[in-house]
């Protein structure tokens, strides 16, 4: 890939701050010199959108800042910007989100590599702000890759890997990075803060080719389209998330090469699993607690590990395949619900025992639902969720159970 | 490119600042390049209002919003919006036995609530289509003055209507002479009437009576006289009772007529009380 | 009175989008309904989407009757019948062509009908005018022709001229295992309460005039107008498509099937005063050397607009479409060949070039009905 460098004001060495999730993604906009950004308050997504202001007001970054008057004006805002050639940021969080919804959903139609945070929130019962995922899985079928961070640094790392991807012309498709509300978004943690140089050999200038809105190349985007259209559209759509998985590994290597970060697989992060038999499996902060209990079950003799998924989307089946028929039980924890769904699961448990079934040698998959609106993972509920994983591995339909962890009867 | 309903105001926007930074970071070629959204009346009037108003304060980004206002939702079959005027038959307000009239409520006045809402903005027009050089000249200006600007267009609308496509132009012509559609800009806070408007408004022309207008259209033949009547007498109040005419609604009380004497010195010259 | 062969019949009409919709679908709601009175059932339906139902643009509407429910069921659940028994065409120009979609193209009108089936047309000129302008037959077919103009029925208020009613007698000549006179007769008479329409359906019977059509025949002068559609890997990413450049226009999408009536201009009068140009919705008006203003009839859609705005009396007028042969552009035609232009000006228009002859008041102006004139807005409202 052609790579171009260029030299910035500020000093070229890698440097460590104690910053938030929400800031070390602003310092990975000011990295990834964003050119159009849309703002609208709502906690917690948009502790980024006030640290990117203070870099703007300080003169660390040169964006177009916009505040909108409302989320379905932000995303569109920077909708149109990308199709100009913009390269873009926006984020909301919960029902900001939802707010968003028509605009989200066209952007991956329209493969506009649009970058945005999905500071996961709950779905507003009044003043619920915490973590809950079902606002980022919403758009989990509409052709949006979606990331997963656990820290902070993690999350400056996939918002650089969201541009590298979602710009790649093969992929062209939207990213929302998903961020646990408060235990990431605004805990402050060490961040290695990358060269500008590194960055930009990372990260091509984003350029959209002859599809880009300018009067020197007359398009048309988006005319009217129907049913004699729009399965070819849905099929160019799935072909491009197909592709996104090798776009991942690649700019997964890089990264590794050029930051020495990452871990071994772009998709998945293990933890004490080379000699697991029962090991959980999950998405962002919940992870934290679960290897808090790990070393704890460890050291009274439990065989126990955990894995955890980077990206949702796209969905690494053949990797959560390998890595998990490994294993003699499998506890995949929820933190989202989808009422009604089979064995009344969560989303990933699911998700995951679709992508084993055909499988000769497979782990019995038992669910758990935990931690809804931010409610903290403690350790008796890790016990008890390693407890019930490893229960249910003698008989593989045990499995059709889900799991309320910590709820009051 | 097409842009959801409701989102002109966005799209006007986040294209205009796209340019403006890429052009500022030299990403892309230096050159004034004309932003132009469009909208319906049921996309801009109704559901985008917001975004534009939003977008009418951004004065630092070049784009000019247009609302084709054709009176109703035409796209998805012809149903009533906030321009759909008062009593107009539409698939939301069809004209039935026990209920003649389903829509009574009075056309938003939209050009001269964005222009008496947004200061900045440095043009803000009313226009028909039925007018084709004043409403090219409102374009080029709107753009030429730049900023966010807007320009509202009334379009005769055969198939919302219910007429013969060919009396579009006259259909235009009498909205604009029967005093229901005034033609207008707004520069830089200053409102210019134009056209037959001006003419009416100077004395120069007489206002037609807006029956004139109505008998040729399909979406009013079910009127009663006395739905003529309401019709006629709220265009009236429009010219006799409005601030300025078919622009801004509301005036000044008698009693407080001295408001209008108001010292405009700048605020240092100003004697204390 | 026989029993039907077959286990179902489908029936399209082709109307002009918007002014005869509510035509359109009172003809297919009759059809159903006249059917079910000898015990047939059916269903009536339009081409779903918005994109059609443009003033003038070619759409259509169906009714299908089958003799039981389940033989109906293979009927439902489509947009649009691949195959039809009878096409309806309620404006005798839709002959020419159908363009209702884009990526259609052009297609000849009876591109549905099966083989030995029918094509009624209303129509005032006589069969074979309206088969010179039907593009050659694949497949035999009957040519039915029912007096009548082009209705402009209106929208919201149905200028009722009986066109469905004699479109229904005409019908129960053709279909009467299907469609009974007496049934459409007792239909009417129920919903109308009128005896005037149901003699117009005893009309449209009677008057039909059944032509039979060879393959080969009709004209092979219209147009080729194919599209292949694109498939995933061909199709430019992200919905995009090419855009026209200034002032050039769509190959692809011509509009010029949304005609009943077209525009033809007397260079000879026209005073270059850009009014037409200016006004012309579809920017149909191209600016000569001379700077007078010809009419694209490629881009035409024959709103009208122009002949309404053009301050010299009967610079512009507009003609009954089925009267012309080609799409060409006129003003070379009458750059070389002034004299002969103004005959053939006069010929088509029936108005003299010459504008100190005065023109009789009563020169026809169109199709029957399409002369909006015909059809003041008057009715009153308040339906049931
Ligand atoms: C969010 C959303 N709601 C509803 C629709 C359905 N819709 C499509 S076009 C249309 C009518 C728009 O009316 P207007 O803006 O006045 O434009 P017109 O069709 O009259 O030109 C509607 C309601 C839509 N496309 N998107
Ligand atoms: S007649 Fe014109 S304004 Fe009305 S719906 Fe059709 S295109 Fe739109
Ligand atoms: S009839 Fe006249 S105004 Fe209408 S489309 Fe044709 S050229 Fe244009
Ligand atoms: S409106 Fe009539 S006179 Fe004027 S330019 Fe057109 S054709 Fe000529
Ligand atoms: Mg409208």
């Amino acid at each position: 890939m052609a790579i171009q460098v260029k030299e910035r004001e500020h000093q070229d060495v890698e440097t460590e701050q104690l910053m938030s999730g929400c800031e070390a993604i602003a310092e990975a906009i000011r990295l990834a010199d964003v050119d159009v950004m849309a703002a609208y308050p709502i906690r917690p997504y948009d502790g980024v959108m006030q640290a990117a202001a203070k870099l703007i007001a300080n003169g660390k970054m040169d964006v177009e800042y916009i505040v909108a008057d409302g989320e379905h004006s932000q995303f569109e805002i920077v909708k149109h910007a990308c199709a100009v050639g913009s390269r873009v940021f926006v984020g909301s969080s919960g029902v900001g989100w939802f707010y968003a919804f028509e605009a989200i959903a066209v952007t991956a139609g329209l493969r506009l590599p649009v970058v945005a945070i999905c500071g996961n929130r709950a779905l507003d019962d009044p003043g619920a702000f915490g973590t809950e995922h079902n606002d980022s899985l919403a758009v989990r079928d509409l052709g949006w890759l979606l990331p997963w961070a656990e820290t902070a640094q993690e999350a400056m790392d996939l918002a650089l890997m969201a541009w590298r991807v979602g710009e790649d012309k093969r992929v062209s498709l939207p990213v929302a990075i998903g961020l646990d509300g408060a235990f990431l978004t605004h805990s402050q943690q060490i961040v290695r803060i990358p060269t500008q140089a590194a960055v930009n050999t990372f990260l091509p200038r984003f350029d959209l080719g002859d599809r880009l809105l300018h009067p020197d190349n007359p398009i048309t985007i988006a005319p009217q389209v129907d049913q004699d259209w729009l399965m070819e559209i849905r099929m160019q759509n799935d072909q491009a998330m197909r592709k996104a998985h090798d776009v991942v590994s690649e700019a997964h290597a890089d990264f590794k090469k050029l930051f020495g970060r990452g871990g071994d697989s772009p998709f998945l992060d293990e933890y004490m699993t080379d000699d697991a038999e029962y090991v959980v499996f999950g998405q962002g902060t919940l992870a934290l607690p679960m290897k808090v209990a790990i070393r704890r079950l460890r050291k009274e003799g439990h065989k126990v590990g955990l894995v955890r998924l980077k990206w949702f989307r796209p969905f690494p089946t053949q990797e959560i395949v390998k890595s998990l028929s490994r294993f003699k039980a499998v506890g995949i924890i929820d933190r989202d619900y989808s009422f009604g769904s089979p064995h009344y699961g969560g989303v990933l448990y699911n998700e995951v025992r679709s992508a084993l079934y055909s499988q000769e040698k497979r782990p019995t998959i038992v669910g758990f639902i935990a931690g809804l609106g931010g409610r903290e993972i403690e350790q008796p509920m890790a016990t008890e969720i390693f407890e019930k994983t490893k229960a249910a591995a003698s008989d593989i339909k045990s499995g059709d159970t889900c799991h309320w962890i910590g709820v009051r009867s | 490119m097409h842009t959801q309903l409701g989102a002109s105001g966005s799209a006007a926007l986040g294209t205009a600042a796209g340019l403006k930074v890429l052009m500022r970071k030299g990403k892309l070629k230096n050159e004034k390049i004309n932003v132009i959204a469009f909208c319906g009346d049921g996309g801009g009037a109704d559901m985008g209002i917001g975004a534009i108003s939003a977008t009418l304060t951004h004065k630092d980004y070049n784009c000019l919003v247009l609302l084709y206002d054709n009176e109703s939702y035409a796209n998805t079959d012809i149903q009533l919006s906030s321009q759909t005027p008062y009593g107009a038959v539409t698939t939301f307000s069809p004209s039935g036995t026990k209920k003649r009239l389903m829509h009574t409520r009075w056309k938003k006045n939209v050009p001269g609530m964005l222009a008496a809402g947004h200061p900045e903005s440095r043009y803000i027009a009313a226009g028909c289509a039925a007018y084709a050089v004043d409403l090219m000249n409102k374009i080029r200006k709107a753009l030429e003055l730049g900023g966010p600007t807007f320009v509202h267009t009334l379009d005769p609308c055969p198939k919302g209507w219910d007429y013969h496509p060919q009396y579009s132009q006259e259909l235009g012509h009498l909205a604009v002479e029967c005093g229901i559609w005034p033609l207008y800009e707004v520069i830089d806070r200053v409102c210019n009437l134009t056209g037959p408007t001006r003419q009416i408004a100077e004395g120069r022309k007489k206002r037609k009576p807006v029956y004139e207008y109505l008998k040729r259209q399909g979406r009013f033949a079910h009127f009663a006289e006395e739905d003529v009547e309401h019709f006629q007498h709220e265009v009236d109040k429009m010219w006799t009772e409005w601030l300025i005419p078919g622009v801004i609604p509301f005036t000044i009380a008698a009693k407080d007529q001295t408001i209008l004497k108001i010292d405009k010195k700048p605020l240092h010259e100003q004697k204390t009380a | 009175m026989n029993d039907p062969k077959e286990t179902s019949i489908t029936v399209e009409v082709v109307y002009r989008g918007i002014f005869q919709k509510t035509l359109a679908q009172r003809i297919c709601r009759s059809i159903v309904l006249a059917a079910r009175k000898r015990g047939h059932t059916g269903t009536a339906f339009a081409r779903y989407g918005d994109s059609p139902e443009r003033n003038g643009v070619p759409a259509k509407q169906f009714a299908v009757v089958a003799i039981n429910d389940l033989e109906l069921e293979a009927s439902m659940a489509k947009y649009e019948p691949a195959v039809v028994d009878v096409s309806i065409a309620v404006d005798d120009t839709l002959v020419k062509g159908v363009e209702s979609w884009a990526w259609y193209g052009r297609q000849p009108i009876w591109k549905p009908v099966k083989k030995d089936g029918f094509l009624l047309v209303t129509s005032d000129n006589s069969p074979a005018d309206v088969l010179a302008q039907t593009d050659e037959a694949e497949r035999p077919y009957t040519l039915v022709t029912v007096p009548g103009g082009a209705s402009f029925a209106g929208l919201w208020v149905f200028k009722d001229d009986h066109t469905d009613y004699r479109v229904l007698g005409a019908l129960a000549r053709i279909e009467p295992e299907w469609v009974r006179l007496d049934d459409v007769k007792a239909l009417i008479k129920e919903q109308t309460k009128d005896e005037s329409a149901v003699q117009s359906a005893q009309y449209g019977y009677d008057a039909a005039k059944l032509r039979a059509v060879k393959a080969g025949e009709g004209t092979s002068g219209h147009e080729k107008l194919q599209f292949t559609k694109p498939g995933w890997t061909t199709m430019r990413p992200g919905i995009v498509v090419d855009a026209r450049k200034p002032g050039e226009r769509n190959p692809q999408y011509k509009k010029y099937t949304a005609r009943t009536l077209r525009p033809v201009v007397n260079f000879d009068t026209c005073i270059k005063c850009t009014m037409c140009w200016l006004d012309c919705p579809d920017e149909c008006f191209e600016v000569t050397p001379e700077g007078h203003y010809e009419v694209v009839y490629q881009a035409c859609i024959g709103c009208g607009i122009c002949a309404q705005v053009c301050p010299v009396k009967d610079c512009i007028v507009m003609v009954d479409e089925l009267r012309f042969e080609d799409n060409e552009d006129k003003w070379q035609f009458w750059k070389k060949d002034h004299d002969g232009y103004n005959k053939w000006f006069e010929a088509k228009s029936g108005v003299s070039a010459d504008p100190k002859v005065r023109t009789p008041a009563a020169r026809q102006e169109g199709a029957g009905n399409a002369n909006p004139a015909a059809n003041p807005t008057s009715a009153s409202g308040g339906d049931d």
